[in-house]
C-alpha cells in the first residue's frame, strides 16, 4: 500500500519559526520552556479565543518558537485543533516539531505521517522516553528514522534530557520524502485536485488530502488565496470521490494511513516482557481473545454479581438499613421530630414520603452500601487496565454488526456516567452517528450506579437472573443498533486505542477513588432525592399520587403486570434511573416482587432515559427537538420491552 | 493523572472538556483529553484529603511514639 517517493513539491525552509505540535499533555509545553526560557508572550490567535504561547530559542539564533494547542489528528475537529492547523498552513515555518508520546506510539506515529506528509521540514522528539522505559517499550530510533525520513530524538523534557539533540535536529530538519499511496480513486482525486491547488505553506498533495477529507482550515485557506471557479471545480472532485467511494474519504484515508503505522510499528517498537510481564501479557491476551474474551467478561460479571449483588446489597444492606437506619436511627429522628416539630413538618421529615425517612434512608442506608461496592469492584477494573481490553472485546461485537467503531467509546465511558459519556460522542465525525451513539447510550447503557443497584436487586433473585436482564439489555442495544447502522449505511471507522499494561491493582489507588467517586455520588443524589421525595410528598398532600398511580395501572399493572405502587417507583425513575430502582429494591425488600417481578421491572428502568441530567446534555448536544423525540421514544420502548419479557418469563415458567 | 481506560498522562486541572459541560462545572470529576473516560480527580475530593490528613496524622504519631 505504502512507499516512498519525493513528495510531489518540497517547500522550501525559510528562517521562519519553530512550531510545537503535538497530541494534548505529552510535554511541549516543558519542551516550550526548555527552548525559549522564561520568557513567553501568551495571547488569543487571531480571531479565535484559543491561547497560544510564542517564545524566542536562544539557541536556534533567536528562533521564534510557537507552542500550539493539543491535537488529536487531522482534519482538526475542535477549535484547538483548528488553530494548530491555521498555524502549519498560514505561519512562516523553518520547521515542525512533533512531540510525541513514546509510551503510546501508534498514536505518535499516525500524527507523524499527517505531518510528514504536509512537506514541512520536521524533527519527532519522543517524548516521556523514560516513562516508556519503565513500562517496557524499546523504540528503535535509527531505523524510525530511516523509514521516516525524519530525524528522531529521545526527550525527558521535565529533566531537560535531549534539548540539545533537539536543537541540533531542527537545525538539520528537512522536508521529509515519506510518501503513502492511498486507493486508486483517492490517488486520482488527489491528481485532479493538486492541479487546481495554488501553492501553500504545506505540499500541495497534503492539502488537497486536507481538502478531499472535508477539513475546515484547508476551505478556510482556500475561501483566502483561490478563486470561485477554482474552489467549485475542487468542490466537485470531492463530490465526485465521495460517490466513488460510498464512504467518507476521511476514513479511506485513515484506513490508509492505520495500516502503515501498524507496519511501522510492528518494525520500531519492541514491548520487553519480564517475568511478571509475561503473566501479565497473557492475561491480557485472554482478556481481549475473539473467544475467550468472552467467558472471562462472564467471569467478571459474575464477581461483581456475587460481591455488589449478595454482599453488598444483601450483607451490607441488611446491617445499615434493617439493624442501624431501621432500628435506631430512624425511630429516634422520628420520635425527636414528632417531640419538636409540628405534625406537618414531623410528616414531611419523617412520614410515608419523608425528606429523612425516605430521601435520606435511601441514599444513605440503600444506595451508599451497594455503589460503595460497586464502586470498589469499578475502580479495581479500572485500575487493573481491564475496562479499556472491555472496550476491544466490544469494539468486535459492535463492528460485525456494522456499527461504527469509534461508538463503542462512549458506550463503554456510559457504564461510568452516561452523561458524561454523551459528551464523548463529539468524538465522532457525524451527525448521525453522534446521534446514533446518543440513542444507543441514552436507551440501554445502564451508569454506574444504577448498574450497581440492579445488581444489588438482582442479587435477591439469583445469578440466572442477572443474565436474563444483561442479555434482554444487549439484546436491545444491539437490535437498535443494527436497525440503526442499517439506515445510515457505510459509516464504518476503525478505533484506535492504546492499551494500558495489564496490572495487579493498587490498593491506594482503588481505595482513593472509591471514596473520591463515593463524594461526587453523595454530592450529586442526595440533592436529588430529596427532591423527588419532595414532589411525592405533595402529590401525596393534595391527592395526586394515588391518583397517579391509578393512571399508570394500565402499564404498570396491566402490560408489566407489577403492583400497582410500582407506578411511584417508576416516576421517580424519570428523574433519576437509580432513583426509580431503589424504589423497586425497597418493594422487593418488603417481599411485594416475585422474581419474574423484579426482571420485568430492572429491565424496564434500565431502558428508561438515565436522569434528568443527561437529557439536559443530550438537548445541548442533540438539540432539543432531538432530546423530546429521544425521550418520547425510549420511555414507551422500555414498557414495551418489559412488557414483552414478563410474557416470556411466565409463559416459559421461569422463577416458578 | 493517568487515565484508566487509554493510560493518557493528563493534567485534570487543564480539563478542556469543563467549560462545554452545562452540568458539571467544578464538580470532581476529569475528563481524559484523549479517550473522554471520565474519572474522579482524587484531588478534588474532601474526603481523600480529609483520609490522608487523618493517615498523615497516624504516622506522624506512631513516629512519635518510637
Amino acid at each position: 500500500m505504502s512507499t516512498c517517493h519525493p513528495p510531489s513539491e518540497t517547500p522550501v525552509a525559510g528562517d521562519g519559526g519553530v512550531a510545537l505540535v503535538g497530541h494534548p499533555n505529552v510535554g511541549k509545553s516543558v519542551l516550550f520552556q526548555r527552548l525559549t526560557g522564561r520568557y513567553a508572550v501568551v495571547s488569543n490567535y487571531p480571531g479565535t479565543t484559543v491561547q497560544v504561547t510564542r517564545g524566542t530559542a536562544r539557541q536556534l539564533d533567536g528562533a521564534a518558537v510557537i507552542d500550539t494547542p493539543g491535537v488529536i489528528a487531522f482534519p482538526p475537529r475542535t477549535e484547538d485543533e483548528h488553530v494548530t492547523a491555521r498555524v502549519l498552513l498560514n505561519e512562516p515555518l523553518r520547521a515542525v516539531v512533533q512531540v510525541g508520546d513514546a509510551k503510546g506510539m501508534r498514536r505518535t506515529l499516525l500524527l507523524t505521517l499527517q505531518l510528514a506528509e504536509m512537506g514541512v521540514p520536521m524533527v519527532l522528539a519522543l517524548n516521556m522516553m523514560d516513562e516508556a522505559g519503565a513500562r517496557g517499550v524499546a523504540v528503535d530510533q535509527a531505523l524510525l528514522e530511516a523509514r521516516l525520513d525524519v530525524p528522531v530524538v529521545a526527550t525527558v523534557a521535565t529533566r531537560g534530557q535531549g534539548v540539545d539533540g533537539l536543537v541540533a535536529a531542527v537545525r538539520r530538519a528537512r522536508a521529509p520524502k515519506l510518501r503513502l499511496d492511498y486507493p486508486a480513486p483517492v490517488e486520482a482525486a488527489i491528481r485532479d485536485a493538486e492541479g487546481h491547488l495554488p501553492d501553500a505553506p504545506i505540499a500541495r498533495r497534503a492539502l488537497a488530502l486536507l481538502w478531499l477529507s472535508g477539513d475546515e482550515s484547508a476551505a478556510a485557506w482556500l475561501d483566502a488565496h483561490a478563486g470561485e471557479t477554482v474552489r467549485m471545480e475542487l468542490a466537485a472532485v470531492r463530490e465526485r470521490l465521495t460517490e466513488t467511494l460510498g464512504e467518507p474519504v476521511s476514513e479511506v484515508v485513515q484506513r490508509a494511513r492505520l495500516d502503515r503505522v501498524e507496519a511501522l510499528a510492528r518494525d520500531v517498537v519492541r514491548q520487553s516482557t519480564g517475568r511478571r510481564g509475561g503473566v501479565a501479557a497473557t492475561l491480557g491476551r485472554i482478556t481481549t481473545h475473539r473467544v475467550w474474551g468472552w467467558p472471562f467478561l462472564a467471569a467478571v460479571l459474575y464477581g461483581m454479581y456475587w460481591f455488589v449483588g449478595v454482599f453488598g446489597a444483601g450483607r451490607l444492606v441488611g446491617l445499615v438499613e434493617n439493624d442501624l437506619f431501621g432500628e435506631v436511627v430512624n425511630p429516634w429522628v422520628s420520635g425527636v421530630a414528632s417531640d419538636l416539630l409540628p405534625a406537618f413538618l414531623a410528616d414531611l421529615l419523617t412520614g410515608e414520603y419523608g425528606l429523612w425517612t425516605m430521601g435520606m434512608t435511601y441514599a444513605l442506608a440503600l444506595i451508599l452500601p451497594i455503589v460503595s461496592t460497586f464502586f470498589l469492584a469499578f475502580s479495581v477494573l479500572e485500575d487493573s487496565g481491564y475496562l479499556a481490553r472491555l472496550t476491544v472485546v466490544s469494539n468486535r461485537m459492535f463492528t460485525t454488526l456494522g456499527l461504527n467503531g469509534k461508538a463503542v467509546l462512549p458506550m463503554v465511558l456510559g457504564l461510568g456516567c452516561v452523561t458524561m459519556a454523551t459528551l464523548t460522542t463529539r468524538v465522532l465525525e457525524s451527525k448521525r452517528d453522534r446521534l446514533l451513539a446518543t440513542i444507543l447510550l441514552a436507551l440501554a447503557v445502564p451508569c454506574s450506579a444504577q448498574l450497581g443497584v440492579v445488581l444489588g436487586m438482582l442479587g435477591g433473585v439469583s445469578f440466572a437472573a442477572t443474565l436474563i436482564w444483561a442479555g434482554v439489555v444487549l439484546l436491545v442495544l444491539l437490535a437498535v443498533g443494527a436497525l440503526a447502522a442499517r439506515l445510515v449505511p457505510g459509516q464504518r471507522s476503525t478505533l484506535v486505542i492504546e492499551l494500558p499494561p495489564l496490572r495487579m491493582p493498587v490498593l491506594s489507588n482503588v481505595v482513593v477513588k472509591t471514596v473520591a467517586r463515593l463524594e461526587w455520588y453523595l454530592k450529586e443524589v442526595v440533592p436529588l432525592f430529596l427532591a423527588g421525595t419532595g414532589v411525592l410528598f405533595l402529590l401525596d398532600k393534595v391527592g395526586a399520587l394515588p391518583a397517579l398511580i391509578r393512571a399508570g395501572e394500565p402499564v404498570v399493572s396491566s402490560w408489566l403486570g407489577l403492583p400497582a405502587e410500582a407506578s411511584s417507583a417508576f416516576l421517580l425513575g424519570f428523574l433519576r434511573r437509580d432513583f426509580g430502582a431503589t424504589n423497586l429494591f425497597v418493594m422487593q425488600s418488603e417481599n411485594l416482587l416475585t422474581a419474574v417481578q423484579v426482571v420485568t421491572a430492572m429491565v424496564t428502568i434500565t431502558l428508561f432515559v438515565p436522569c434528568v441530567a443527561s437529557v439536559l446534555v443530550i438537548a445541548r448536544e442533540r438539540g432539543a427537538r432531538a432530546a423530546a423525540m429521544l425521550t418520547a421514544v425510549i420511555f414507551p420502548l422500555a414498557f414495551l420491552v418489559g412488557g414483552v419479557v414478563e410474557r416470556v418469563l411466565t409463559a416459559t415458567g421461569w422463577g416458578a | 493523572m493517568t487515565c484508566a481506560l487509554c493510560g493518557h498522562l493528563f493534567d485534570p486541572q487543564a480539563n478542556a472538556a469543563c467549560p462545554s459541560c452545562p452540568l458539571h462545572g467544578g464538580c470532581l470529576l476529569a475528563c481524559c483529553p484523549q479517550c473522554g473516560h471520565d474519572t474522579v480527580d482524587p484531588a478534588g475530593s474532601a474526603l481523600v484529603a480529609l483520609g490522608a490528613r487523618i493517615a498523615a496524622r497516624a504516622r506522624g504519631a506512631a513516629g512519635g511514639a518510637a
